[in-house]
């Protein structure tokens, strides 16, 4: 072979490399037909381009040229299969039936990133390979450069579609329509199999909101929550399997954690995508927080602090709301109006301390006794409420009744410092009687007063 | 966007072939039926699976596609494909495993088209020109023995054999034809739920010993089981290097259908049985059309000509690919023993579990157990030493892709 023939095979190589420096999507195709075009005149019978997969786990065939025909590749080599000289970064030619491939590493900073296996008829002479050799070399300066690009057009992608995501992402009252919103907008621009959101409760580690959204666009809520991974700053990989944990942080604080994956259909997600996308949760976490401080507000402003019922404000606006109800449903529901007994003598005598956790057994016993349907409401004091829905005075007296036998047993098992008592008094609302939530408390209260007097007459 | 032609994604015959003149008079069909272009395109192998899934995400799938038996349920669980219409009928399948993989909670999701069992293909010639009795290689004593004695006769003469060949590359696609060897041992897949591991040591102490014997009377090198399956095949058809290759059986079939060939060098002959019997590993592909196609009733005109028996038998004739279903080319070619052979092969086989997340325990079982192979017979160390630095790993592998499977598992 001719020094010239050497000095054409390093041409091709750096002009292929040079092919390799363009954004064409076509770039190892055309740098590869160069190759093999150029490489003619060694009558050259097949070339094969391996790429290094994104894990270093092994070699993808890019493509496959045969008889003038580019075929797109289909092989794979893992790593540990490869030859101690490829992976040495040494030259190896093979002797085939009736043909020789010699195998030119391609690296990058002694790192190997690719083959390119060419098979010729005759074996090639010693000058020809070292050609060969730095036609390599060349060669891969293009290779290193072409898969950079490509990684790096996968994130302005990334970025974009993160942009995407904070920008739909708005303000909602409800973490359940914020986590939803949050897992469809990461699967819909990302292309995961399925998204899945955990946020735990205020101060601790149990999941209490859940959701997971699949490639279906189905929104599910996990009835069993699986055993979810200790998590730190960082996020943390499924083995192997296509997919991440991410911390939902919020300053030092994990307060959920979200995952991403591709178990399905096993599609590669970059270690970009993931970088990015813990940005994004802190973003979550924040809103997930001010969620939270919202619900907080709003708490207070319609609970009371110490019986954790609803207060007076909330009690008469839900009266308001039953009334615009049962004239809808043409159905009456029924107001209780109670007074604790005794409870100022509590007070003064056993100090407040002791009138407080009266206050909230009397509660927490009513409670346990009411429908789930029903609702209770502090109106100051000692004074609660009542709301029956869809209930006739007769039904409600039937639940007051099992209250008094409750405070009873309580009595009579001495076990409290305190004596039980409370006065009530019913009014039912019928539906289209035009009546206002203050004449029926009214009503419910002057029935509660007469019952009073006779307890005091006892 | 919205495609103004429809998209027919197929993969190329084993053969090479080039079939694209009978998928151009289809498509010249539909077109003028419909007064809409139809392409053809077609996807390799190795790459189809990855190819579509992409397709999917990037909402841009194709209309009609090919897609393997052992994806379809992963494939109709993301979403991904519209249901048989009522009334589409297509002929019955050969065996009950290819009815069910075209299944979904019982609806009908693909028509089938190809089948495939994993079975040997032997240099008939060689074993003809040795007088190998045929019934020796039934099973796995007198298997082993054969290829001990056909490497024994070349042993000394310039074109030695090697008498058994069985690529270890790792692709999904090798693990059809290393399960029927455990099968054969007694080993069954498990439910992924359970908690015992799906592979346990004493489970492949004796098959993978097995194959060790085999590729050690075989005397192959590295180099050759690293080279792919596609190339150690043509190696097998071109060359006197092998007599039996764990590989398509495509090229027995052509050879058999082909007049002008009166002396094939080529048969096909089943696994071997071992002391749980004879049970090939049967799969295929089928027929899809997209959840997202806006040309559905043209995908599926396409679709009902692509199963044609006039297609069907032209597909065989140039590929050596044999139809899933009961169609002319059973019954035309019903008095030749190798075609009935396949077809008794395809009957008895079995099929992997119909799960949504088969295709990602496929990858991750055939790169754990050709892992354990290629470093039990290249780098002699023990099975119980490296069970525990591959299998292991594996089987968690394996618990834990289905502990993540909440949506079709933990709710249930």
């Amino acid at each position: 072979m001719s020094r010239e023939m050497s000095f054409l095979a390093v041409k091709l190589g750096v002009e292929a490399g040079h092919i390799l420096l363009s954004k064409s999507s076509s770039a190892f195709e055309q740098a590869a037909l160069h190759i093999y075009n150029g490489l003619k005149v060694f009558n050259i019978l097949s070339l094969r381009l391996y790429i290094l997969d994104d894990k270093g786990e092994g070699l993808d065939e890019e493509l496959y040229i045969e008889e003038n025909t580019l075929i797109q590749g289909n092989d794979y080599i893992p790593t540990y299969q490869l030859s101690e000289s490829i992976c040495n970064l040494v030259m190896v030619t093979n002797q085939n039936n009736d043909s020789y491939t010699t195998t030119i590493p391609l690296s990058h900073q002694d790192n190997l990133i690719g083959t390119l296996e060419i098979e010729t008829k005759q074996r090639l002479d010693g000058d020809v390979l070292h050609s060969f050799s730095c036609l390599g070399e060349a060669f891969s300066a293009g290779v290193y450069y072409q898969q950079e690009a490509r990684a790096s057009e996968k994130n302005e992608y990334l970025f974009d579609a993160i942009m995407q995501i904070s920008y739909n992402l708005h303000a909602v009252n409800s973490i359940d329509e914020l986590l939803k919103m949050f897992a469809e907008l990461t699967l819909q621009y990302l292309s995961f199999d399925r998204v899945t959101v955990f946020v735990y409760e205020y101060h601790g580690k149990e999941p209490i909101y859940n959701i997971c959204v699949t490639s279906r666009g189905e929104s599910i809520t996990l009835s069993k929550i699986p055993e979810l991974p200790v998590l730190d700053s960082e996020p943390l990989p499924l083995s192997d399997l296509s997919g991440y944990w991410i911390p939902l942080r919020l300053k030092e604080k994990t307060i959920g954690c979200i995952l991403v994956d591709n178990i399905y259909t096993l599609c590669d997600i970059s270690v970009d995508s993931i970088t990015v996308l813990r940005d994004l949760c802190s973003l979550m976490a924040l809103m997930i927080d001010n969620v939270r401080m919202f619900e907080q507000i709003n708490k207070y402003a319609q609970f009371d602090d110490l019986t954790n019922t609803y207060n007076r404000r909330m009690g008469i606006e839900l009266i308001e709301k039953l009334i615009k109800t049962a004239d809808i449903n043409n159905k009456a529901f029924t107001l209780c109006f109670i007074d604790l007994n005794y409870l100022k003598s509590v007070n003064d005598t056993l100090g407040h301390l002791v009138g407080d956790k009266m206050l909230v057994h009397f509660t927490d016993i009513v409670k346990s006794t009411i429908r789930r349907a029903d609702i209770m409401a502090r109106l100051g004091g000692d004074e609660f409420m009542i709301l029956f829905p869809n209930c006739q005075l007769e039904s409600a007296e039937m639940v007051w009744k099992r209250v008094k036998s409750k405070i009873d047993q309580v009595n009579s098992s001495k076990a409290y410092p305190y004596f039980l008592s409370a006065s009530h008094g019913m009014a039912e609302y019928t539906p289209g009687s035009e009546m206002t939530p203050a004449q029926l408390l009214s009503i419910a209260d002057h029935r509660m007063y007469e019952e009073k007097k006779l307890i005091k007459n006892l | 966007m919205k495609k103004d032609y429809i998209d027919v994604w197929v993969m190329p015959v084993h053969s090479g072939n080039n079939l694209l003149p009978s998928y151009n008079q289809i498509a010249d069909k539909v077109s003028k039926q419909f007064g809409r272009r139809v392409q053809f395109k077609i996807i390799p192998w190795n790459k189809a699976l990855k190819m579509l899934f992409t397709a999917f995400k990037m909402e841009n799938p194709p209309d009609v596609m090919q897609v393997g038996s052992t994806w379809i349920n992963t494939f109709s669980h993301m979403g991904y494909l519209d249901r048989v219409p009522v009334g589409f009928d297509y002929p019955k399948p050969i065996a009950d495993w290819i009815y069910q993989n075209c299944l979904d909670k019982g609806d009908r999701i693909a028509v089938p088209w190809i089948s495939e069992a994993s079975m040997i293909t032997a240099r008939k010639d060689i074993l003809d020109k040795h007088d190998i009795d045929r019934h020796e290689l039934h099973s796995l004593n007198g298997f082993l023995n054969t290829c001990d004695r056909l490497h024994h006769l070349y042993k000394y003469s310039d074109d030695a054999i090697y008498p058994f060949i069985f690529s270890l590359r790792p692709e999904p696609g090798r693990l059809h034809y290393l399960i029927p060897f455990l099968w054969t041992f007694g080993w069954k897949f498990k439910s992924f739920s359970d908690k015992e591991p799906m592979f346990k040591l004493e489970d492949l102490q004796a098959p993978f010993d097995y194959i060790k014997d085999l590729f050690t009377v075989s005397h192959i090198d590295k180099e050759t089981v690293t080279l792919n399956p596609y190339v150690l095949n043509q190696q097998l058809y071109l060359t006197n290097k092998f007599v039996f290759s764990s590989g398509h059986w495509w090229k027995v079939v052509l050879q058999t259908l082909d007049k002008n060939h009166d002396k094939p060098s080529l048969e096909a002959i089943p696994v071997p049985a071992g002391k749980a019997g004879q049970t090939p590993w049967g799969g295929g592909s089928m027929l899809c059309v997209s959840s997202l196609s806006h040309y559905k009733t043209e995908a599926w005109t396409i679709v009902q000509h692509m199963i044609s028996d006039d297609f069907m038998l032209k597909r065989v004739e140039t590929g050596g690919d044999v139809p899933a279903f009961e169609t002319s080319f059973w019954d035309k070619y019903s008095d030749i023993p190798q075609i009935m052979l396949l077809l008794d092969q395809l009957k008895k086989a079995n099929c992997y579990p119909i799960d949504p997340l088969w295709s990602s325990y496929e990858t991750i079982i055939v790169q754990g157990l050709i892992n354990l192979l290629w470093h039990y017979i290249y780098d002699e160390r023990p099975l119980d030493g490296l069970y525990d630095s591959i299998i292991t790993p594996m089987n968690k592998k394996i618990a834990e892709l289905n502990s993540l499977a909440w949506e079709s598992g933990l709710d249930e």
